[in-house]
Parts: structure tokens; C-alpha cells; sequence
């Protein structure tokens, strides 16, 4: 069982403040949606509307086309996995598991399956007596998405899933998640502050900010065609330039802009003086070379103290590129340029990528 | 970043790992002088006592256990903390979780009966009972006003008017852990049981009671043995036919002139009560509750 | 702010507790209120409802030597025993956190909470046994002022400790890397952090003095009185407004005393707390 989401219009005030400001999303049955947003966003209250645990002020909740936000939270069939997993520290990983069927008076044959079901879906089978403290965090993570899992709730709910886990275990629990998820195939809203985290994970990522939802669209179109500046710089290394209608402007002539060029780092080039032209380019100084195993890291700045962002393949002869060298950079890739065109309320964001 | 193995243990247990162990020097004298002042004010009076109960004809100890007057006694301070201990606790779970969840005013209600408890000396809320308890005392005045009652009530010196009294002396050392518990709860954990369908029922057994149970163990067993010492309240309360083992002793010291008898008693409720209160400790962990 | 996770969890049943401790909360309110109510009096003798209003009990205690001479003995008592409760109990803190064996930790934790179970009554009688002994310490109060102290060290050391515990963990080594002596860490270090517990804990024990009545019953000296002592001598004989008028002054200072304190502390932990919000928050 899986359920369509749509959320219309959610206000949410706490206190004197105003956490969540009109918000609408609308999820297919059995897709991954991610909530980006840094930390202040709204976005853990925005899931907290959706499990039913936040009172909301206006707005709607749907499951399925029903409105819930009038249901109380332990009638909603949401599998939550928490920040910190919530597991009870008293009860051994089986009990945990066990926990919903037990709410909603199961009989135990019935709940020792499920329970036996859920641990073999999560590679934790044989660990049913032990307890929650004696696991890694990995292992209680899973513990956790069992639980989640156990009454065959319509949706999932991850509130940074990731938060608890070292760097390396991140990247696989996020696979694990993924496949997890794809093999139930139920609804999953995720609630993350790492881009790499949603990216590697949804299906549609939600970016949030000061309670609004900024963009809603797939990874890959929020990285190549983001709707702000804002988006733009939250979602991976972006450099900002100045544009009009035909892309973007040199420096100097940034008073006829009429709009922001994205142009990711590995769409910038280093020109040789004999590939000038009158191609758009951009002079500036070596600040900073790094290398990172996948590609050089080259940040340059301007005459006018912008920074740049260029990364060079990992091959490339970076021996002439000093701290302090002159170099001009080129756009590489003038097709895939996104400009964003300042809105009529022209909020264009002076943001230092 | 590893943080994942402290995040599953609740706060109470989790305690700073102390990074390196002091010098011999700074802990000699960090804690020789409050050793050498337990020393002083313990064993002093210990071997005092001992001195005192082996200088009778008699084995004081021997007389002391088999005067009927003195095991009575020691019954019924048993039977009095017991009953004392499992009220306050309780009573004071309810008024804790009373505290966590109740409106403003409740709760200020609430923390004010409890700060004039701890701050006012148990002397005046003794005397406070008495003239509650008084055959024509305030009690029956109010019980008379709402009609309910025309003769003066038989609770003065009784031992059902003793309860109540003891019962709000000890309240507050069962409520503060208790709250203190309720307070640090992990909002997680209700917000789990909530989300996977327990009702309030199953949340306070599933989830509430075994995150307070070892603060109520904690709670109770302070009050246990802090009742066992009971004197003040019985004697005022309770009438010469509910003394205490504290009231026995203090009755062979000054009518009974035998302080060797009265010696060797209070070595026995000094050792049986710091004897319970050690078996607890190892039991239950009470001390770590309050250090 | 109430608790709204608990609260939800709770559910039906939230309407009987909050009933049962309201009623609980008589049992502190009703006893207290009595004895302020019968001390306005104008009767000779006490009598509940009071009759009439007058000051008249409370200017016959403020005039009476010996219920001033037992005010004033209990302060001296109480002074005295503070100070040195909340030296030893502060002392012991320090040197638990200086401990790293676990079973040397959990035994002086225990040394230092044990006082709290000791029953007043058989400690009572075994100081008086001392004294018996000791001619020194008789005829003074030496032994009372030892005797409250000890009583009094667990309250210190509960607040010291849990003071302590809230400290950064790190900052002693890293005093101490940087070269400083540990007399120097624990003046510098330690004692910066935790003044304001020891002076919670001050309060504490001062207020357990104050009030503690069993000890004063055994080693008073003959004709010197604590105030509860008084209170006491004066319970048993015939009730006058005059008990009633001591037991509310006595009340007011402390709730005076003690509600000025945590008011002042709470301002002063919520002015901490903002601030290091807002460094958090920078």
C-alpha cells in the first residue's frame, strides 16, 4: 500500500514566527521526495505536518485525495524514522520492530512474521533479541527503518535519516535506503541538509527556504536549470556572472544585466592566448589550486574581488597555474549555461559562489 | 563525526568521560580533609555509642531486641516508611507528570506547593497539621462549613492523622528525581509510539514508565530511609501509641534512664538504615541519581 | 511551555492527574496557610477561624528574648555549619571528578550521599555519647555546628556535582597541558564554574540547618535553644498565637531569602542561556 501525497497550502506559526508560509507539494504513489533546506528552513516541520505531530494553521493534507490534518497522528499509518532513531532502549531490536503491530493488537503469531520479514528486508536477521544499545549506528538505523516499515504504513518519513551516521556509512545507508525503498515501493518524503544526500537518493528534490518551497523538479534539473540564485549555489559549486538575453556578460559591463548566469566549475576553461577570439571570458588570478582526485580544483579571482570556480580534468599540466599567476577562464560548454531571468520584483541575490 | 554511539543512551546515563585521573598530591588534598571530617563526625560518635551500649551490667543489644516495646516499634517504622514510600511515589509520579503537562497555572500551583515545602522547616508544617488535625481545628471547621461533618473529628494523635503529614514532608524528595526525569525525557521516543499507533496506555507502559522507573526506584528508596528516622512528625501526630523507633530511643535516654539500652537502638537503626540504603545503592544506583 | 509530545502521549488520562495533584497540592498550601491565618489572632490563645486582626503575636514575639535568643542562635548555628558543609561537599565534587577508577568514583559517591539516610534521632544520640566523653565539647556548640554540617554536606555536594558535570570535560587537561598547577586549575578552572552551584548549594544547606530540630534536641547546651527547638518546646506546651506568629516570620524570610535567590538565578542561567544562543546563532 502506498498513497499519494499533496500537501496544499500549509501555514504553520510557532510562536511569533512564521516557519512555514504557504507550502504545496504533491508526490506520485511510491516516489522518493527529498526536503533540502538548510538548517531554519521549515523542513522538519513540514514533515512533522505530514506525520500529523505539528497542528497546522491553514492549509490541507492529503492522503490519497483524503484530507488527514484533522487525524491524529497514530491514525495516519506513517512509518517514521527519527533523527536520532528513537528506538526503545528497553526493548530488545525485535520488541522495537514489533512495536506498531503490538499498538495495534496484532496477534503475536502474525507479529513474529512480520517482525522476522522486516529484519531479513533490512540484513539484520538473527539479531531479534538483541538490544538496541549494543548496536552500531548503521544497525539501529536499520532497526529504525524496520520499525518504520512493520504495519505497512502508506508513507515513509525520514527525518535526517543520515544525521547520526559517520562520513563513509552515510554513502552506503543512502544506497541501502534507496533500494530499500524501491523494493517496497512506498511514498517516502526524507528530510536532508545535504545536497549529496538528496541527490543520491530522490526521485524529486524540494528546496526549501524560510518556509517556502523554492523549487520542486528533479536532481539533475535542479542542478542544470535552477529557478534562483538561491537554488543555484545551494546545489552543488556555481559561478554567478552577470547576463542578458544571449548569456552571460563581460565584467565590466554588468549594468545592462538582466539576469544571472550559472555556470558550473567543470563548464569552465582555461584559455591559451591563442584561443582568445571574442568569446565571453573572464581575467582574473590564481588564488588557490587543489587537487582532488577527480579533477583539479582551480579558484581564481577577479579584478573586482569576485571568486571563480574552475575544475580542470585530473590530467591536466597545472604546473604554470601558481597561486598568483594570471589566468583567463572561458566557458567550455556555452549550451549549457543557464540563465535565470530576473523576475519582475528583480530579486537578484548578490551571492559570492 | 561519531556521534552515533552516544545518541541511543538516554541523557541520564550518559555522563563526561573524565579525560585523566588527578595527581596523588591534588587528590590528597581534594579529599583527605572531607575523609578526615566523616572520620571525626561518624566514627566518633559510632565508637561513642558502642562505648556507651557495652557499659551496662547487661548486654544492651540483647535487651534491646527482645523488649517487646522496642520490635513493636521497629515493625511499625518499617510498616510507616513502607506505606509512606509508596504513596509518595506514587503520588508524586502523578504530580511530576502533573507538572510536565499541565497549563500554566497548574504549574505554578504545583511548583509553589512544592518550593514551600523544601523551604519552610518541617517544624512549621508540623505545627501546620496540628492545628489542622486539632479535634476543633481547621479540618473540621471546613468539613462544618461544607456541612459535611457536626462533631469534632477523631484525628489528632491517631495514625491516620499522622499520614498525611509525613506523606507531604517526604512528597518533594520523590517528585524532584521523578521530575527531574520526566523533564529530560526524549520527545522522540513519545512522538515514535505515538506515530506507530500506541494509545495512551501502551505509551505510558511501552515508553513513560521504564524511562522514569529507575528515577521513582531512586526517589522511593530516599524516602524509605529517610522515614525510617522518622521523630519530629509521629510524636506530634501520631500520639504516645505510634512511636517510632526514633521515639523509643529518645524514650530510653530520658525516661527511662537507660543509655546503654538507648545506645545500643540507635546503633541498630544507624546500621540498619545505612545498611538498607547501601543494598539500594548497589541495587538501584541511587547515589549516581543524586551526584 | 508545556510539553505538547508528552502531553499528546498522555492523552485521557491527563485531566485525572492533573486532579490528583492538584489535591496533592493541599497538603502543601493548607497546613502552611493555617498557621498564618491563626497567627493575626486577637486571641490570647489559638483559634482557627481567627477572630478579628492583629499584629499583637508577632510584636510579642519580636519582643520576646527568648525567642530572640533562639533566632539568633539558630543563625550562628547555621552559619557556622554552611560554611563548613559547603567547603567538604565542594571538595568531595572536585575530587570525584578527579577520580578515573568507576568503583573509587561510585564508593565517595556514596560516602558523600549517605549522610542524607543517617536517622537524625541515633546520630543525635551518639554526638551526645561523645560529648558525655569529651568535656571539651560540652557546654557549647561545637558538636551541633559538626553534627548539622554533616547533615548538611549531601545537599552541597548533589549541587556541586551536578555543576561539575555540566563543564566541559576537557578544559582541566587542557589547563593543565598549558602548564598550570592543579591548585591553580582548581581556582582558575573549576571554581569559576561552579560558584554559582556552591552558592545554590549554600542556600541549601543553610535552610536544612535552620530548620534541622532533632540535634538541637540532644546537644543544646542547658538554656540555649535553636528556633526550631523553641517551636518545638512551644508545641507542646499550650498553643499560642505567638508559635503560629515565629513559624510565619521564620516562613517569610525563607521563602524571602530562598525565592529572591532562585529568581536571581534564573535570570542569571536565562541570561546565559541568550547569550550563548546567540554566539551559537552568529
Amino acid at each position: 500500500m502506498s498513497i499519494a501525497l499533496s500537501i496544499q497550502d500549509v501555514h504553520v506559526t510557532l510562536g511569533h514566527f512564521e516557519v512555514l508560509k504557504g507550502v504545496s507539494l504533491d508526490a506520485e504513489p511510491g516516489t522518493f521526495v527529498t526536503l533540502l533546506g538548510a538548517s531554519g528552513s521549515g523542513k522538519t516541520t513540514l514533515l512533522n505536518v505530514i506525520a500529523g505531530l505539528q497542528q497546522l494553521d491553514r492549509g490541507h493534507v492529503l492522503f490519497d485525495g483524503q484530507n488527514v490534518e484533522r487525524r491524529p497522528p497514530r491514525k495516519r499509518k506513517v512509518g517514521v524514522v527519527f533523527q536520532s532513531y528513537a528506538l526503545f532502549p528497553h526493548m530488545s531490536v525485535g520488541d522495537n520492530v514489533a512495536f506498531p503491530l503490538r499498538a495495534a493488537r496484532r496477534p503475536s503469531v502474525e507479529r513474529r512474521k512480520v517482525v522476522q520479514e522486516m529484519l531479513e528486508l533490512v540484513d539484520l536477521a538473527g539479531m531479534v533479541n538483541r538490544a538496541p544499545a549494543s548496536l552500531s549506528g548503521g544497525q539501529r538505523q536499520r532497526v529504525a527503518l524496520a520499525r518504520a516499515l512493520a504495519s505497512d504504513p502508506g508513507i515513509l518519513l525520514l527525518d535526517e535519516p543520515m544525521a547520526a551516521l559517520d562520513k563513509q556509512l552515510r554513502e552506503r545507508m543512502q544506497v541501502e535506503i534507496k533500494r530499500i525503498q524501491q523494493q517496497v515501493g512506498i511514498t517516502t518524503v526524507a528530510v536532508t541538509h545535504d545536497q549529496a544526500e538528496a541527490m543520491t537518493m530522490s526521485d524529486q528534490v524540494a528546496i526549501m527556504h524560510e518556509g517556502t518551497l523554492v523549487q520542486v523538479d528533479s536532481p539533475e534539473n535542479l542542478y542544470r536549470r535552477p529557478v534562483n540564485e538561491y537554488v543555484a549555489s545551494f546545489l552543488g559549486e556555481a559561478n554567478l556572472f552577470p547576463a542578458d538575453r544571449g548569456g552571460p556578460l563581460a565584467l565590466d559591463a554588468a549594468g545592462q544585466a538582466t539576469g544571472t548566469a550559472v555556470i558550473r566549475p567543470e563548464d569552465l576553461v582555461v584559455l591559451a592566448p591563442d584561443q582568445l577570439g571574442d568569446h565571453w571570458r573572464v581575467p582574473g588570478v590564481v588564488r588557490l589550486l587543489s587537487f582532488q582526485g577527480s579533477r583539479f580544483r582551480l579558484e581564481v579571482v577577479t579584478a573586482t574581488g569576485r571568486s571563480v570556480v574552475c575544475s580542470l580534468p585530473p590530467h591536466t599540466d597545472a604546473s604554470a597555474l601558481v597561486p598568483g599567476s594570471e589566468v583567463i577562464l572561458g566557458c567550455g560548454a556555452p549550451d549549457r549555461v543557464h540563465v535565470i531571468h530576473r523576475s519582475d520584483a528583480g530579486d537578484a541575490l548578490e551571492v559570492a559562489a | 563525526m561519531a556521534v552515533n554511539e552516544a545518541v541511543a543512551t538516554p541523557a541520564a546515563t550518559r555522563r563526561p568521560r573524565r579525560l585523566a585521573d588527578g595527581s596523588v598530591a591534588e587528590k590528597r588534598w581534594l579529599l583527605w580533609p572531607p575523609l578526615i571530617f566523616f572520620l571525626l563526625t561518624v566514627a566518633g560518635p559510632v565508637v561513642a555509642l558502642i562505648h556507651q551500649a557495652t557499659s551496662g551490667e547487661e548486654n544492651a543489644f540483647v535487651e534491646a531486641l527482645s523488649s517487646e516495646v522496642f520490635v513493636a516499634s521497629v515493625w511499625r517504622t518499617l510498616l510507616l516508611a513502607a506505606v509512606v514510600t509508596a504513596a509518595t511515589v506514587l503520588v508524586g509520579t502523578a504530580y511530576a507528570l502533573a507538572i510536565a503537562v499541565g497549563p500554566v497555572w497548574v504549574k505554578a500551583l504545583l511548583m509553589g506547593g512544592l518550593l514551600i515545602s523544601l523551604w519552610t522547616s518541617v517544624m512549621v508544617r508540623t505545627i501546620g497539621w496540628m492545628l489542622l488535625e486539632l479535634p476543633s481545628g481547621a479540618l473540621f471547621w471546613m468539613l462544618e462549613k461544607l456541612g459535611l461533618r457536626s462533631e469534632p473529628i477523631e484525628l489528632y494523635q491517631t495514625t491516620l492523622g499522622m499520614y498525611p503529614a509525613m506523606i507531604a514532608v517526604m512528597l518533594p524528595f520523590a517528585v524532584l528525581p521523578i521530575l527531574a526525569a520526566v523533564i529530560s525525557f526524549d520527545r522522540e521516543q513519545l512522538n515514535a509510539a505515538t506515530v506507530f499507533g500506541a494509545g495512551p496506555l501502551l505509551t505510558f507502559g511501552a515508553v513513560v514508565l521504564p524511562t522514569i522507573r529507575q528515577a521513582m526506584i531512586s526517589g522511593g528508596v530516599l524516602v524509605f530511609v529517610m522515614s525510617l528516622g522518622f521523630y519530629v512528625t509521629p510524636l506530634l501526630l501520631g500520639g504516645p501509641s505510634n512511636m517510632t523507633m526514633s521515639g523509643i530511643i529518645n524514650a530510653q535516654l530520658n525516661t527511662a534512664n537507660r543509655a546503654d539500652v538507648g545506645a545500643a537502638m540507635s546503633l541498630l537503626l544507624v546500621g540498619g538504615t545505612v545498611a538498607i540504603y547501601l543494598v539500594a545503592d548497589r541495587l538501584f544506583k541511587v547515589s549516581e541519581r543524586w551526584g | 511551555m508545556t510539553d505538547s509530545p508528552l502531553r499528546r502521549s498522555i492523552g485521557w488520562y491527563r485531566m485525572p492527574i492533573l486532579i490528583i495533584a492538584l489535591l496533592t497540592s493541599l497538603v502543601f498550601y493548607l497546613p502552611f496557610l493555617v498557621v498564618v491565618t491563626t497567627s493575626w489572632t486577637q486571641t490570647s490563645f489559638i483559634i482557627f477561624p481567627p477572630e478579628g486582626f492583629s499584629l499583637q503575636s508577632y510584636t510579642g514575639v519580636l519582643t520576646d528574648q527568648e525567642w530572640r535568643d533562639a533566632f539568633k542562635v539558630s543563625l550562628r548555628v547555621a552559619s557556622v555549619g554552611t560554611v563548613i558543609a559547603v567547603l567538604l561537599g565542594t571538595l568531595g565534587a572536585l575530587a570525584l571528578t578527579r577520580l578515573r577508577s568507576r568503583a573509587a568514583r561510585s564508593w565517595i559517591r556514596t560516602l558523600f550521599i549517605v549522610p542524607m539516610a543517617i536517622p537524625p534521632v541515633a546520630y543525635a544520640v551518639g554526638l551526645y555519647s561523645v560529648s558525655v566523653q569529651a568535656e571539651l565539647l560540652q557546654d557549647n556548640l561545637a558538636l551541633l555546628m559538626l553534627g548539622e554540617a554533616l547533615l548538611a554536606v549531601p545537599y552541597v555536594f548533589v549541587m556541586v556535582s551536578s555543576g561539575l558535570s555540566q563543564a566541559d570535560p576537557a578544559l582541566r587537561p587542557v589547563a593543565s597541558t598549558l602548564g598550570a598547577s592543579w591548585p591553580l586549575i582548581v581556582w582558575r578552572v573549576d571554581l569559576p564554574m561552579i560558584v554559582g552551584h556552591m552558592l545554590a548549594g549554600a542556600v541549601f544547606a543553610f535552610a536544612v540547618i535552620f530548620d534541622e530540630v532533632v540535634l538541637s534536641v540532644f546537644l543544646t547546651p542547658i538554656g540555649v535553644k535553636t528556633l526550631p527547638l523553641q517551636m518545638l518546646t512551644a508545641s507542646q506546651e499550650e498553643l499560642s498565637p505567638q508559635l503560629t506568629a515565629a513559624s510565619t516570620l521564620v516562613s517569610m524570610l525563607a521563602v524571602l531569602l530562598l525565592g529572591g535567590y532562585s529568581l536571581f538565578s534564573n535570570r542569571r542561567t536565562a541570561r546565559a542561556r541568550r547569550l550563548s544562543r546567540k554566539a551559537a546563532t552568529a
